[in-house]
């Protein structure tokens, strides 16, 4: 059971004309199997949920088009194998939330505001197997059973009746009841406090483990990843910079993007003294970092200089354990295995 | 009272009455924010901790005098806190940067008129569409936006982009008390960064006090000089941030201390 995507390209065209274009997704490869948690870290508006939303073919219409790639899926519980790029309409419309399903950071665009949960549940499941109300109606109830809700009590409560934490275990509840074998969660915790932020985290971890289900994992957060991903995608402006093992990353970063955002952070680095500044990396991602030639990172980067002109690709650590799609890679022409981004 | 007091917070409560349901006659009672006392000093990062609902933002809000108070007294350099009483400037003096970014900011109008507006009304600077994007513009550079944006309406930034602009309002008429509820909760950890740096050097040059509500503890260490822990209305304990991260007092406390370690060390204590 293995998600992959190789060498996937979105364009997004906003502007009116075609020079307006970019690759708010460039090249990208990445894999997830089964039972493991892979992060894409990066800041907002580097293209994670036009990534996420891509791979189900969900990315917005008439704006952006997915120009190359393919996105292999085989998932062994519902029998598929397939190519989701190749896919015809109604065999994506079975894809999505049975073979891979998705949650977002805000559980009220999801949830329907008039719905009884346990009435939306069973509805989900309903369409996608046929199966009695009555049959489907239990499953819902021991899903939500599952995520820590009373599924009998809640059954008929209405989502403002719910604290954030609460609605966003039942987007949990609603993802996971068609047992997937792939889950995309762009932002799950991000509009939580720290406290419910851990349930839902500690949750989605529980959930992995038990069902083996494959998880993306979207956030902004290297913190986040760090407590629950096996793998990290450092993900900038379209382009994967660096992937590996999530603690190899943050006890050795390569790239000084993950350099950067590292420094950046209150207690995640290990030198890391209260009350001194913070590093401050400088500028802002624009869409003009989105195109192709240098490396997308050049304008912000401490280490710039003309050899980042040319955009070198993503390189496999020579010394990598597991090397090619599991392994440590990194795409930055300063970098050499031994000495660190010199 | 000790003159290098800003705030002094004194016995206050605020309780609100709702109904269960449109049929029950029995008003029941939330105790929002219940006899919470503290002192804030000046020039000092006092951060207010806890979870989701224990009335961090009934909290300021009162200071704000946004909502009545149930009972207590606020002081602000000793004098009592009384927004009526215009000739205080209080208004101007404490400010507050909200925690969501999206309903603060009017989407009819051009981010530098949003900007300029509380120093406009404050008479810092002219109502002339030249000094205000001027003014706009310097206040761009200090929360790290480019000044072409000035002239853009806030559907067009993203909620990074907003934040920074409610930020760049909030500080543009210098207060001497700020108040910031979760203020980059919301933001990227490179302009959290940012956003934290300049708060700490604003700080420094300015003399200003912060309270800083937060539920996120790493935040706490980096910046607070004292920590004050609520829950369910009431202050649970209030200490020095070295000694809080060293030797919480509270039960509570020390559960607050486990979920920072669960985020900050590796995986395998999840
Ligand atoms: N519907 C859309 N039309 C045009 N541009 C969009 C649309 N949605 C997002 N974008 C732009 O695409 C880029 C990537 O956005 P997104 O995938 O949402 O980033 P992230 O999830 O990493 O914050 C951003 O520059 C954003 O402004
Ligand atoms: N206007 C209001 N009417 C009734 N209850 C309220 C109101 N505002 C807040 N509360 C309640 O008061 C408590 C504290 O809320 P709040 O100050 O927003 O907490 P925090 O900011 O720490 O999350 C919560 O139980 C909340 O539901
Ligand atoms: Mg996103
Ligand atoms: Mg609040």
């Amino acid at each position: 059971m293995a998600l992959e995507i190789n060498n996937l390209t979105v364009e997004l065209c906003a502007g009116k004309d075609e020079s307006g274009c970019i690759n708010v997704v460039d090249s990208l490869f990445l894999s997830v199997k089964e039972g493991e948690v892979v992060s894409i870290v990066g800041e907002s508006g580097s293209g994670k949920s036009f990534l996420g939303l891509s791979i189900l073919k969900l990315n917005p219409q008439g704006v952006s088009r997915i120009v190359s790639g393919e996105i292999k899926i085989s998932c062994k519980s519902q029998n598929v194998e397939a190519d989701i790029l190749k896919l015809k309409p109604d065999e994506l419309t079975d894809v999505r939330g049975k073979i891979i399903s998705m949650i977002f950071q805000d559980p009220n665009t999801s949830l329907n505001p008039v719905m009884k949960i346990g009435e939306q549940i069973t509805e989900a499941i309903l369409t996608h197997k046929k199966i009695s109300k009555k049959e489907a109606k239990d499953i819902a109830v021991k899903y939500l059973n599952y995520m820590n809700i009373d599924g009998l009590a809640r059954f008929n409560s209405y989502p403002y009746e719910l604290s954030g934490g609460m609605r966003q275990r039942v987007m949990i509840a609603m993802a996971m009841v068609l047992n997937p074998c792939f889950l995309i969660a762009d932002e799950p915790t991000t509009a939580l406090d720290v406290t419910t932020s851990l349930q839902v985290l500690k949750l989605i971890k529980e959930i992995k483990e038990k069902s083996g289900v494959g998880i993306i994992f979207i956030t902004h957060d290297l913190t986040v990843a760090r407590s629950i991903s096996d793998r990290t995608y450092v993900f900038y402006a379209g382009q994967v910079m660096e992937s590996g093992n999530t603690e190899d990353i943050i006890n050795n970063p390569a790239h000084p993007y993950t350099i950067s955002l590292i420094k950046s952070i209150p207690s995640l680095s290990p030198d890391y003294v209260p009350k001194q500044k913070l590093f401050n990396i400088s500028g802002y991602l624009t869409k003009d970092d989105f195109k192709n030639g240098k490396c997308r990172f050049y304008s912000r980067c401490f280490k710039r200089d003309d050899g980042c002109l040319n955009d070198i690709g993503l390189r496999n650590f020579p010394d990598s354990e597991n090397g090619g799609k599991y392994g440590r890679a990194v795409r930055c022409i300063k970098f050499n295995s031994r000495g660190g981004a010199k | 009272m000790e003159n290098n007091v800003i705030l002094s917070v004194s016995g206050v409560s605020k309780h609100y009455k709702y109904y269960k349901t449109l049929f029950d006659i029995r008003k029941n009672v939330i105790k929002a924010v219940d006899g919470v006392s503290f002192d804030v000093y000046k020039n000092e990062i006092f951060a207010v901790v806890g979870e989701t609902g224990c009335g961090k933002s009934t909290l300021s809000k009162l200071i704000l005098g946004l909502t009545e108070k149930t009972s207590g007294k606020i002081y602000f350099k000793g004098e009592l806190l009384d927004y009526k009483n215009k000739k205080n400037d209080f208004r101007k003096k404490i400010q507050i940067l909200f925690q969501d970014p999206y309903s603060s900011l009017n989407p009819k109008k051009k981010i530098y008129k949003i900007i300029s507006y509380p120093a406009v009304r404050n008479g810092i600077i002219k109502n002339k569409k030249k000094d205000r994007i001027e003014f706009a513009a310097e206040q761009l550079k200090v929360v790290g936006l480019p000044e072409t944006i000035a002239l853009n309406y806030p559907h067009m930034l993203s909620g990074g982009q907003r934040q920074r602009i409610g930020i760049a309002r909030c500080l543009s008429v210098r207060p001497e008390l700020l108040i910031l509820d979760e203020p980059v909760s919301a933001l990227d950890v490179s302009v959290s960064a940012q956003i934290l740096n300049l708060l700490m050097d604003l700080k420094n040059e300015t003399g200003m006090s912060y309270i800083f509500i937060t539920h996120d503890l790493k935040l706490v260490r980096h910046l607070a000089d004292r920590v004050c822990v609520m829950y369910g209305g009431k202050i649970m304990e209030i200490a020095e941030t070295d000694d809080f991260f060293k030797n919480p007092s509270h039960p509570y406390s020390k559960s607050l201390l486990e979920s920072m370690s669960f985020l900050t060390s590796t995986r395998r204590n999840l």
